[in-house]
C-alpha cells in the first residue's frame, strides 16, 4: 500500500536512544529549547500538536498561526518546543520571516526542527538552506513521506544528510508514523549538537541559491511533473460550466444537514429545555424569596436572551464541522479560485468568499474570517458586507413571517438568501465607489495543496475552537445587551413596573420611531420595538414580535404580504447585532469607520425595503 | 507570450515577471522565477492553475498576464 519504510538511525541499538533520553531528563536544571520551522501548510502545527500533545487549531487559510506557541515535549519536561510562523525563507521582508529569523539568530535554540513537505522537496529546501546558514543543530522531518512515496518520489536521505550535516527523518504527522524515530533523533541531536552546514554562504544571491538547491533536489529525488489525482479533480471542480453548480450542490447539502437537519432537531429540544429550565428557576427563586424583579431579570432578560442564541450552537457546530471538512481536504481554496472571477466583477477577490460562507452560520466568525485577507481595503469591505448574508439568527423571523404570510409558498424563505447575495454584490459596487474603499483588489494567487482526506482531529479542533470563540464573544456581549433590553422593557420612563409593554421605555422609544417605518409598510410600534430588540441578538426579533402581537392571527392582520416581505428584508440587511458590531469594530480598527459602516448598512436596508414595499404594493 | 495564453497541459519556461516586488518575492518563494519551467494544469477563462516545482498555484488573469513564457 506504499507505507513508508521507517529508516532507523544508524545507531548501535535502540537502547542507546533511551539512555540518551533519560540522560536529558535527568540533567537537573538544564532546559532545552527546540524551534519548529517550516513552510506554511506543511503540517507543522499537526506535528507541534503531536510532539507536545497540544490541541492547537489548524487552518488552511494563510495566516492562521500568528502567535508564538510554546509547549513541553511530550516525553520530556525539560524540552520546550516553540512553534514559529510558517515561512518560505528567512529574508527580512515579511513580519513572519523576521520573527523566525530573529528567533533563530537571537534566542539560540538548542535545536531547530525543519519540517518539510516531501512532495514539495525542492522548494522546501530553500528554507532548509537558510536555516543551515545559521549553523544551528537541525533535524529535518520529511513530512507526508507516505504521500510522496505513493506519488513515486523516493528521497535519498543519506545524500541530504551529507549535504546539510543533519539527520533527515521520514514521517507522516497526520498518520502518526515515524514520530518515535523523530523523538529519538531529537534526543540524539540535543546531546550531539552537530551544527548544520549550508551549501552556499549566507550572502549568495537568490539565483545562485535556487540553482544550487535545484541541483541538490535533483540528486536527492527524481520528481516527475505530471498530472496527479488532485489535478484531475481540479479540472472538473474548476471547470468553466460545472464549477459553480457543483459548489451550489455542496452548499445546499451543508445547509440542509446543518440548519434543517440538526437545527430542526435541536431547535425543538432547546425550546423544551428552555421552557423547563425557566420554570425550574422561577420555582427556586420563588421558594427562596427572590424578588419578582430579579426573577424577571434573570429569567425573561438574561436567560431568555442568552438562551435563544445558545440554541443555535449545535447547528453552528455542525456547520463548522462541515465547513472544516471542506477546508481541510483542500476544496475551499479551489472554490475561492472559482469565485474570484465572479467576485472581481464587483470589486472583491475570491478571498472574500470564505468569510461570506461562514457568515451564513453567524456573522461574528464570518467577520473574523476576513482577517486572512491581506489587502486592507478588501478586508474591511468584506467585513462590512458579510452581515448582508442571512445568518442563522435571522432565520427565525424569516420562517415566522413566511409561515404566517406565505404558508403555501416554499420559495419565500430561500429567496432571502438571494437577496443577501445580491446585496453583497450591489453593496460592494457602491462601497467601491466611495473614498474609503476605492482600490483595485490585489491580484489573486493561492497555493493549492493536494487533496487529502480530512483528519478527524483537525476538523474537530477547528470546529470546536470556532464554536468556543462564538460562545465566548457572543454570550458576554449578548448577556449585557439582554439585560439592558430587559430593563427598558420592564420599566416605564418613570421607573415603575410597566403593566403593559406599550408603557415601557422600550415601548415609548418604539412609538417614537415607528413613523419612520410607515413608508416601508410596517409603521406600528410593535415592529419598531422588535427591530430594536434585534440589536442584542437577531433571534429576538421573532420572539419579541410574537410576544407583542400576542398571536399569529394578530400578526397576519397587522401586515400585508408585501409589508411582511419588506419587514424581513429590513431585518435581514440592517445593521447587525451587537456581537457582529463588536467584531466589525475590531477588524475595521476605528469607531468612525464602524459607525459609517452601520449607517451604510441601515440606509441600504431602508432603501431596499422601501423599494420593495412601494413597488410591491403597486404591483400586487 | 503571456502565461494565460497557454493551453491546458502545455509546458514552457518563465521568461520575465512584471509584478510588484512583494508578489515577485512570493512567487520566488514558491519557486516561480525566470528560467523555471511551468505547466498549465487547469484553466477558467484567463484564470489558471499551474504546476511549478510540483507546487500547484492558482492565479487570476492579472497575475497570469504579468508572467511571460518562452517555449
Amino acid at each position: 500500500m506504499g507505507d513508508i519504510i521507517i529508516k532507523k538511525q544508524s545507531h548501535e541499538n535502540v537502547n542507546e536512544d533511551e539512555i540518551l533520553r533519560a540522560e536529558i531528563k535527568n540533567i537537573k536544571d538544564k532546559k532545552f529549547t527546540v524551534a519548529l520551522v517550516g513552510n506554511p501548510n506543511c503540517g507543522k502545527t499537526t506535528l507541534f500538536n503531536m510532539l507536545t500533545k497540544s490541541r492547537e487549531y489548524v487552518g488552511n487559510w494563510p495566516g492562521v498561526t500568528v502567535e508564538k506557541k510554546v509547549a513541553k515535549l511530550v516525553d520530556n519536561n525539560n524540552v520546550a518546543v516553540v512553534d514559529l510562523p510558517g515561512v518560505y525563507s528567512l529574508s527580512p521582508f515579511s513580519l513572519d520571516e523576521r520573527v523566525t529569523h530573529d528567533y533563530i539568530e537571537n534566542e539560540n535554540p538548542d535545536l531547530v526542527i525543519n519540517i518539510i513537505d516531501t512532495t514539495l522537496l525542492e522548494r522546501s529546501l530553500i528554507l532548509t538552506e537558510a536555516i543551515a546558514c545559521h549553523g544551528v543543530p537541525m533535524v529535518c522531518a520529511l513530512n507526508m513521506a507516505d504521500i510522496a512515496r505513493k506519488n513515486g518520489i523516493e528521497v535519498d536521505t543519506q545524500y541530504l544528510e551529507s549535504v546539510f550535516n543533519c539527520p533527515f527523518v521520514e514521517i507522516s504527522a497526520s498518520k502518526e508514523i515515524g514520530i518515535d524515530v523523530l523523538l529519538d533523533t531529537i534526543a540524539h541531536q540535543l546531546v550531539e549538537r552537530k551544527p548544520a552546514t549550508s551549501i552556499l554562504p549566507e550572502d549568495a544571491s537568490d539565483e545562485e541559491i535556487h540553482e544550487a538547491i535545484a541541483e541538490v533536489a535533483q540528486k536527492s529525488a527524481v520528481i516527475d511533473d505530471k498530472d496527479n489525482f488532485s489535478d484531475r479533480v481540479d479540472r472538473i471542480v474548476t471547470d468553466k460550466w460545472f464549477a459553480i453548480p457543483i459548489f451550489f450542490v455542496v452548499c445546499w447539502g451543508i445547509y440542509y444537514v446543518a440548519i434543517q437537519g440538526v437545527g430542526g432537531i435541536t431547535g425543538k429540544w432547546a425550546e423544551t429545555f428552555m421552557d423547563a429550565t425557566s420554570k425550574w428557576i422561577i420555582n427556586i427563586f420563588n421558594s427562596i424569596g427572590v424578588s419578582n424583579i430579579l426573577t424577571s431579570l434573570v429569567v425573561d432578560g438574561i436567560f431568555s436572551g442568552v438562551g435563544s442564541v445558545l440554541e443555535f450552537v449545535p447547528q453552528l457546530f455542525v456547520l463548522f464541522i462541515l465547513l472544516s471538512i471542506l477546508e481541510d481536504c483542500g476544496y475551499m481554496s479551489r472554490v475561492a479560485f472559482v469565485m474570484d472571477r465572479v467576485f472581481r466583477m464587483f470589486g472583491l477577490s475570491g478571498r472574500s468568499f470564505i468569510p461570506m460562507v461562514v457568515g451564513t452560520g453567524c456573522s461574528v466568525p464570518g467577520i473574523m474570517a476576513s482577517r486572512t485577507i491581506e489587502n486592507n481595503k478588501d478586508r474591511m469591505m468584506t467585513c462590512v458586507l458579510v452581515p448582508f448574508m442571512p445568518c442563522s439568527a435571522k432565520l427565525p423571523i424569516i420562517s415566522l413571517m413566511a409561515g404566517i404570510m406565505f404558508p403555501k409558498n416554499t420559495l419565500v424563505a430561500p429567496s432571502f438568501y438571494l437577496i443577501g447575495i445580491a446585496s453583497v454584490i450591489i453593496g460592494g459596487f457602491i462601497l467601491k465607489h466611495t473614498a474609503d474603499y476605492r482600490q483595485d483588489p490585489a491580484p489573486f494567487f493561492m497555493e493549492l495543496s493536494q487533496y487529502h482526506m480530512p483528519t478527524i482531529k483537525n476538523v474537530w479542533e477547528a470546529a470546536s475552537s470556532r464554536t468556543k470563540e462564538f460562545i465566548k464573544k457572543v454570550t458576554t456581549i449578548i448577556l449585557a445587551a439582554s439585560a439592558i433590553i430587559w430593563l427598558l422593557k420592564y420599566f416605564t420612563p418613570t421607573m415603575e413596573v410597566a403593566s403593559i409593554p406599550e408603557e415601557s421605555i422600550l415601548g415609548y422609544i418604539g412609538k417614537y420611531i415607528a413613523p419612520i417605518f410607515i413608508p416601508l409598510g410596517f409603521g406600528n410600534w410593535q415592529s419598531a420595538v422588535s427591530i430594536l430588540t434585534g440589536f442584542a441578538a437577531r433571534e429576538n426579533v421573532a420572539a419579541t414580535i410574537s410576544i407583542l402581537f400576542g398571536s399569529n392571527e394578530a400578526i397576519e392582520r397587522a401586515f400585508t404580504k408585501v409589508s411582511a416581505f419588506s419587514f424581513c428584508t429590513f431585518v435581514l440587511l440592517s445593521s447587525p447585532c451587537i456581537g457582529a458590531i463588536a467584531a466589525m469594530r475590531k477588524e475595521l480598527g476605528s469607531t468612525k469607520m464602524t459607525v459609517k459602516a452601520l449607517v451604510f448598512q441601515t440606509s441600504y436596508a431602508y432603501f431596499i425595503a422601501l423599494l420593495i414595499y412601494q413597488i410591491g404594493s403597486f404591483v400586487f | 507570450m503571456a502565461l494565460y495564453e497557454l493551453s491546458v497541459g502545455q509546458k514552457m519556461v518563465v521568461d520575465k515577471i512584471y509584478s510588484d516586488a512583494k508578489t515577485q518575492r512570493f512567487l520566488r518563494n514558491i519557486g516561480l522565477m525566470p528560467g523555471v519551467s511551468v505547466r498549465i494544469v487547469a484553466k477558467i477563462g484567463k484564470n489558471i492553475i499551474i504546476s511549478v516545482k510540483n507546487t500547484r498555484l492558482a492565479m487570476d488573469k492579472t497575475l497570469a498576464g504579468e508572467i511571460t513564457v518562452v517555449g
